[in-house]
């Protein structure tokens, strides 16, 4: 989901806390659950799962969700914000929800909970903060903090194949930021490029049973996804300040395509597919 | 045996998920797996008590009873319900911590995001706070459209909307322009808050939209310095549900969400001359073509080099609808 800093830590690439990104998120957040098939999509039962662990939980959506939906499995939220974290806590309690915390940690670094805490770790989301290099890092601390049979899910994403030109190009400018910025497994800039290498990462650290569901969600117009995704796009003025410190891109010109790029998304004749990769393995 | 003869809830919970379809209902509805139901039933554990909560909504016919067996176990928690029930908010007001975020996020918040993304994050808050056992409710941010020359204001326009179950959880599809049929338009047009404590038993008193679950129904006018902008719409599928301490709270939420409007979008009341628009079916075939003419518009400033911004452009499309709305003949009982 999101991390970002207060202290020196920031790798996020959107300041974290904008309330205009903590809605966005929690926006995002609904729309990828719901066009992933809901909170555990890949498994019916969750016989034996008692203890969840959400990293970069960001404002907590998902944690809160789980937390209501499964009184009797307790969920921790971790992120390093402490703005989405205080958001994540105060709408837990107005929810009375007694099975559910959030903690302020910083996902990059060892996290403080004691050997085999967990029945299931799940991160969403996390390429926005993770650079390549602390990968392996996670996957052992997932591990340690993983009971045996214990299972790692990771769910991440690709930019939407678009028809619109100029949303295109945003999307490009934004990878070639994120590869400016030592934040890119692509080896161009030209993508993400995190999901094809989320089954090696995992493999690396010793997960076992690897299994993975792919999603293409259909953002095109008229589809349902179509206004969600239009409402995320809406709010990508948010990243102009990574833009302007990566690849240049000022105010105006941000200004200009995005509008253009919004417009594209609004014609009929406008499709687009978004490819979410969700890999799940076990610790044996 | 007799389920109503249970000695303890434990045993009621057996018996009651010896029937199969019983046990996979509320299975379903407490989120657990059958084995736990099972472990519940021979005292090798013991649920949470938003789980006891919950099953307690599960069987409403039921209810009174199993708060006579939840008594002897868990004599504390009955005691807490029974206060609840008079006084069902722990704490009648928006959090201070929730007032602080609001405002410091409006000293870094772009114009062009303030109304959709902190309205949506005022609305995500009232409704755990308004709903938090998620029994049912919309609430609903409406806004005056501009006011046409000479006519005043002669509409709503629902533009922020959010749901728990039955509704949906995003309401977008949904929203429509309301008028002087709605509570809504009752509200803006008097100032004041509006209530419908049961539509059912009380249709009449107040206009009211009666949708398909609504069961009781709130309006609360946005206003600054005695101007309106718009109204927050509240509905609970539960009847009467509007305690007090809810309406309160419902009017605080009001208050709150000035803050997202722009000073010149506040009028004076009497400046409200509401029209009756069309049913929300009436309505759907002209809100369908919005996006296509949002289209047209933005390609048009576009191809123009403009500098309109997108909402001032989905505003001029807003407008357009409005005006073809109002022209439509009522059909027979609006």
């Amino acid at each position: 989901m999101t991390e970002a800093s207060d202290q020196n830590q920031n790798t996020y690439v959107i300041d974290d806390k904008s309330g205009a990104e903590m809605a966005r998120l929690l926006d995002q957040d609904r729309l990828m659950t719901t066009e992933m098939g809901g909170l555990f999509p890949e498994r019916e039962d969750l016989t034996g799962i008692s203890h969840i662990l959400d990293i970069a939980c960001g404002p907590g959506g998902w944690t809160q969700e789980v937390a209501f939906a499964h009184p009797e499995i307790d969920v921790v939220g971790i992120d390093i914000s402490s703005a989405m974290i205080e958001h994540a806590r105060a709408q837990a309690k107005l929810q009375r929800l007694e099975n559910v915390r959030f903690e302020i940690m910083d996902a990059k670094k060892p996290l403080p909970f004691p050997d085999g805490s967990f029945d299931l770790i799940n991160a969403r989301l996390i390429v926005g903060f993770m650079p390549p290099s602390g990968w392996p890092a996670l996957m052992r601390e997932c591990l340690r903090l993983l009971r045996p049979g214990g299972v790692l899910r990771l769910t991440e994403g690709e930019w939407a194949w678009v028809t619109s030109p100029a949303f295109e190009r945003l999307q490009l400018l934004f990878t070639r930021a994120l590869y400016e910025s030592g934040q890119s497994f692509s080896p161009t800039g030209a993508h993400l490029g995190i999901t094809p290498v989320l089954n090696r990462i995992m493999r690396n650290a010793g997960f076992k049973h690897i299994q993975s569901k792919a999603h293409g969600v259909d953002i095109s117009s008229g589809t349902r996804a179509h206004e969600g995704y239009f409402n995320d796009a809406r709010a990508f003025s948010l990243i102009q300040p990574f833009l302007q410190k990566w690849v240049g891109t000022t105010k105006e010109e941000m200004q200009s395509l995005h509008q253009e790029a919004l417009t594209e998304m609004l014609a009929d004749d406008f499709c687009g597919l978004w490819f979410i990769y969700t890999l799940w393995g076990e610790k044996v | 045996m007799n389920i109503q003869n249970s000695q303890t809830w434990r045993e009621w919970l057996g018996q009651k998920i010896s029937d199969p379809q019983e046990r996979k209902r509320i299975t379903k509805a407490l989120g657990v797996v059958p084995l736990t139901l099972t472990r519940w039933v021979s005292g090798e554990a013991s649920p949470r008590k938003q789980t006891l909560y919950r099953l307690l909504d599960c069987i409403p016919e039921q209810r009174e009873y199993l708060l006579t067996l939840y008594q002897k176990e868990f004599p504390d928690m009955v005691s807490l319900i029974r206060e609840e029930e008079m006084n069902p908010l722990e704490n009648p007001v928006i959090p201070h911590s929730f007032y602080r975020r609001i405002l410091h996020t409006l000293t870094t918040t772009s114009p062009q995001l303030i109304f959709h993304a902190i309205g949506d994050l005022i609305l995500q808050e009232a409704l755990k706070q308004l709903d938090p056992d998620r029994k049912g409710m919309s609430i609903v941010v409406a806004r005056c459209m501009p006011a046409f020359p000479g006519k005043g204001v002669r509409s709503l326009r629902e533009c922020l909307a959010r749901g728990t179950a039955p509704w949906p959880e995003s309401l977008n599809q949904q929203m429509v322009f309301l008028g002087a049929e709605s509570l809504a338009g009752a509200a803006v047009s008097s100032g004041h808050i509006r209530v419908n404590q049961s539509l059912k038993k009380n249709y009449g008193q107040w206009p009211g939209y009666y949708s398909q679950w609504e069961e009781s129904a709130v309006a609360a006018p946005i206003l600054r310095s005695g101007c309106v902008a718009g109204c927050l719409s509240v509905a609970s599928a539960l009847p009467d549900y509007f305690v007090q301490q809810r309406l309160d709270l419902i009017e605080q939420y009001a208050e709150l969400l000035q803050l997202i409007f722009t000073p010149d979008e506040f009028i004076e009341i009497e400046q409200c001359h509401l029209q009756v628009m069309p049913q929300a079916s009436y309505q759907s075939d002209v809100l369908a073509t919005f996006r296509h003419r949002l289209y047209e518009f933005m390609r048009a400033n576009v191809q123009a080099k403009q500098q309109l911004s997108l909402l001032e452009i989905e505003q001029a499309v807003w407008q357009l609808l409005e005006e073809e709305l109002l022209a439509r003949p009522l059909i027979p009982g609006e």
